[in-house]
């Protein structure tokens, strides 16, 4: 009976779909991180906090979801209430299963994460890896902290049935959940016995809760049915509020909710990874690209969840325009604001940034100017960059795939062996390329080169500050990335999305709309992971790739006639186009129907 | 001009399994008609059809000569609709329900909306999801008959209301809206109250329409003929005599549905059999419902 109790609770029956989807997300997360250690150069500052840091996150993020978004607030079904099971047992089964799910979930991610670590060791970077904590000093931390979040989480109104998820509750449980981890990070830097406090804590808020259980659970709160004014019984409905109001909240809590407001955040972040965000960190490469597959699984992932809950809005006089409109709008505004936001932190960085440096490597320093400025080669040989007066040298250049003839390279390269006169004369024309305004190589030379002792060419003072010596500089092109970048994030998801909803049409059996939306899905989430996986294995470089699409696009805004302008409004247009497009065929669907079964 | 109007609908969920096979019937301006079928016979299906929520595979519905699935929202407008399954916003309030209604309906009748909560004492300041599920379907009731609409659709409203709610109910929102002229359609397991209220009975069998008749021809047009258990007298034999058009086998004797009077009905046993002592009895629409489509399945 106690193994039936727990086996129908939904904690432990979503469990397949949620390993899945939990596998997933750190998927990602652990191909973000080994990517990051192979391609930039090891940050030393706080170098274990990071690490702790990184490695708890990474585990305590798909257990987070998991307990925020899994669904698993019912304490009980209604069968359960009918039976003469007393509510201090249910409660207890619901919550032993609600751990063992989570401990689950979190054995998943640390297997993933072992079988990463064993799988790419030759490909990380071992000194960094060495200084990494082992998972087995922080497993005790990360399990006692899960069963403490648990358990607090289940004290949430413990006399009702099922927890609503309104606004109160997603607080609750944010804050719990950011608490404990908080608290993991704090004990990590303790004895390994600090894990009993957790464990303690736990523990007490149980015997705590137990104690303090109803004789019965209660479908509703108390308070709402003994309230007098919500059992006051009147006549009059008040007819000069809004009417637009209740309207707006039912269609945003029937299509979002709290939940919602929970997941667009995490939508927001990958659009501010789209903007370059990654590129603040290590050694400034763009890789925006590289995210651009997960976008579009982020933007799908919620829809599933909401088709079930249109059947309430079917029958009213609500146009399908409108309601494709709350369907779509937040989360394509969700991706706009986090680059929005990007953005505007960049901008108000760069003042800071110099956009052509001279970098060091391997005893020589390099001309770098942004990916963007280089330029598309599909030949084998490039010709060479040559000065006026006949010097000319190689340029660099890097392949799409390793040892590929299509790559780019940089007209601006100054390889070991380029005399002063042509390094001037190419970061003048560097500075013609990227910024708005010209600087004499003349001035450039006695401004900011010198020839060292070794006989080299070095920036005066050890870089080059040409742009905070030039304030009036203006980097070109600026805003001409955003609509591209839109429309590889936008077009290609509303064109997923429309896959979709064809399962929802007449006669379509409805088992084929759960095999679809897996499909695309796993198909997205795989796009995303491979797409790392051979930049681990060094098949290509990432931030190349990004660089090959903005020169691409430098050109198109280039070629068109009203350049930047005119690339928004043609990007806007086949944006609307395909909106358009996946709204009738959202017109043409059939919602699904009230389920006839409660979930719980 | 129909109110509404099904021609040759077909739909299936399944493909091979159709769940309604050409069904065609519409309803005139006032009408009262009870839609009648066993459970899974395409009653709640044929409703969606008509809210525009399902198409038809085949077929054409139209409601005022609008297709539902082209003009939804004038013809939303003009209907009402509450369905068994059909689920209030459980996060708004009573107040905020009716709130948003009013907003969707222009030609919402706020006289009646407090007419309606007087009558149904709603505790306007409670959340939906506190109600009992009497309330929250009285709640339903009152957004779908607030704006008088021209067609009130109603897929098994009264389903776990009390009698005297049920009747309540009933008598509030039928019979006033169709006393302003509101044509109604309403399916119903409870045959009582499609006596009480229906003018027109549709039933719906095996997918097609098997019986569609006023309600007083049905009564006077029918009959329950019993023949006592004889080797000669089989189902197959029954279903061979013209006007039969059901049969089922019970302990007392083989009861056969004749569409003529129960005099003819008898003349033409005693012409298929002889003399077997076979009786009429009146039928009631419960008993002719049960003898109809138990006798078919």
């Amino acid at each position: 009976m106690r193994f039936a109790t727990l086996h129908h609770d939904p904690a432990i029956r979503s469990l397949p779909r949620w390993g899945a989807i939990s596998l997933a997300t750190m998927g990602v997360l652990l191909g973000l991180r080994a990517y990051r250690e192979i391609s930039h150069s090891p940050e030393v500052q706080y170098a274990h906090l990071r690490n702790v840091l990184g490695l708890a996150l990474t585990l305590w993020i798909p257990v987070s979801i998991h307990a925020l978004l899994a669904g698993i607030t019912a304490r009980c079904s209604r069968l359960d209430m009918t039976l003469p099971l007393p509510p201090r047992r249910l409660w207890v089964d619901h919550l032993a299963a609600v751990m063992i799910s989570s401990s689950i979930i979190l054995a998943l991610c640390v297997a993933l994460l072992s079988f990463q670590t064993s799988g790419f060791r030759g490909f990380l970077n071992d000194d960094l890896f060495l200084r990494r904590p082992t998972v087995a000093s922080l497993l005790p931390l990360l399990i006692t902290g899960l069963w403490l979040s648990s358990a607090l989480l289940q004290t949430y109104r413990p006399s009702l049935r099922k927890i609503h998820f309104d606004r109160h509750y997603a607080l609750f449980a944010a804050t719990t959940l950011t608490g404990t981890f908080v608290l993991i990070i704090v004990l990590s830097e303790l004895p390994s016995i600090s894990a009993a406090i957790p464990f303690g804590l736990a523990a007490w808020i149980v015997v705590r809760t137990y104690r303090s259980l109803p004789a019965a659970f209660r479908h509703v709160p108390l308070v709402a049915a003994t309230d007098p004014e919500s059992s006051r019984a009147t006549g009059a409905v008040d007819s000069t509020g809004s009417r637009s109001s209740p309207l707006l909240r039912t269609l945003w809590s029937t299509i979002w909710g709290w939940k919602g407001v929970l997941f667009l955040p995490f939508v927001a972040v990958f659009g501010a990874l789209l903007a370059g965000l990654s590129s603040w960190f290590g050694d400034h490469t763009d890789e925006r690209f590289a995210n651009t597959a997960i976008c579009w699984y982020m933007l799908l992932a919620i829809f599933p969840a909401i088709m079930k809950k249109l059947h309430t809005l079917d029958a009213l006089p609500i146009s399908r325009k409108m309601l494709f409109v709350c369907l779509i709008l937040p989360g394509l505004l969700a991706v706009v604001a986090g680059y929005g936001a990007a953005e505007l932190i960049k901008e108000f960085r760069s003042d800071t940034v110099e956009h052509i440096r001279m970098s060091n490597h391997n005893d020589h320093f390099y001309l770098t100017v942004p990916p963007e400025n280089c330029e598309i080669t599909g030949k084998s040989t490039i010709p060479k960059n040559t000065a006026p007066w006949g010097e000319a040298h190689e340029p660099w250049r890097a392949g799409l795939r390793r040892d590929g003839t299509i790559g780019i390279y940089s007209p601006f390269s100054t390889p070991p062996g380029s005399s002063i006169e042509f390094v001037a004369w190419q970061i003048s024309r560097a500075v013609d390329a990227v910024y708005t305004e010209s600087i004499s190589p003349g001035e450039i030379e006695s401004r900011y080169l010198e020839i060292d002792q070794h006989g080299r060419v070095v920036p005066r003072n050890g870089k080059l500050t040409i742009l905070a010596d030039h304030p009036d500089l203006r980097v070109r092109g600026t805003g001409r990335l955003f609509p591209f970048v839109m429309l590889i994030a936008f077009v290609p998801f509303l064109l997923l999305l429309c896959v979709y909803l064809s399962a929802y049409r007449a006669g379509v059996p409805r088992t084929r709309a759960v095999w679809i939306a897996v499909l695309l899905l796993v198909g997205t989430i795989s796009i995303h992971i491979a797409g790392f996986v051979g930049a681990i294995l060094k098949f290509y470089t990432l931030w190349v790739h990004t660089a090959f699409i903005k020169i691409i696009v430098r050109h198109i805004a280039t070629v068109l006639p009203g350049g930047t302008p005119v690339t928004w409004v043609v990007c806007g247009l086949l944006v609307l186009l395909s909106y358009l497009f996946a709204q009738r065929q959202f017109e043409r669907i059939e919602l699904p129907p009230a389920p006839r079964q409660p979930a719980d | 001009m129909s109110i509404i109007e099904f021609n040759n609908i077909h739909r299936a969920y399944k493909r091979g399994i159709d769940v309604l096979r050409g069904v065609s019937f519409s309803l005139e301006k006032g009408e009262v008609v009870g839609l009648l079928g066993k459970n899974g016979a395409g009653k709640t299906t044929l409703m969606r059809i008509a809210m525009g929520m399902i198409e038809p595979q085949k077929g054409i519905v139209s409601l005022f000569g609008l297709g539902p699935r082209d003009e939804p929202i004038q013809v939303k407008r003009r209907v009402g609709y509450v369905s068994e399954d059909q689920i209030l916003p459980e996060f708004l309030r009573v107040r905020e329900v009716i709130q948003l209604h009013r907003g969707l309906f222009p030609t919402w009748d706020e006289a009646l909306e407090h007419d309606l909560c007087k009558r149904f004492s709603l505790p306007l300041n409670a959340k939906i999801r506190s109600l009992s599920k009497g309330q929250a379907r009285q709640v339903a009731l009152l957004c779908a008959v607030s704006h008088r609409p021209e067609l009130l659709l109603l897929d098994e409203p009264a389903g776990g209301l009390d009698p005297a709610a049920r009747r309540e109910f009933l008598e509030t929102s039928i019979q006033m809206l169709n006393e302003t002229g509101t044509t109604i359609l309403f399916s119903s397991h409870y045959m009582s109250d499609v006596e009480r209220l229906a003018g027109r009975v549709v039933m719906i069998h095996e997918g097609g329409v098997l019986i569609d008749s006023d309600i007083d021809l049905l009564r006077e047009g029918h009959s329950l003929v019993l023949v006592p258990h004889a080797p000669k007298v089989t189902r197959d034999a029954l279903l061979s005599i013209e006007g039969c058009i059901g049969v089922r086998d019970r302990s007392d004797a083989m009861h056969a549905v004749f569409r003529c009077q129960p005099r003819d009905a008898l003349d033409r046993v005693a012409r298929q059999f002889g003399s077997t002592g076979a009786r009429h009895r009146d039928v009631a629409l419960e008993e002719m419902f049960i003898e109809l489509v138990g006798g078919q399945s």
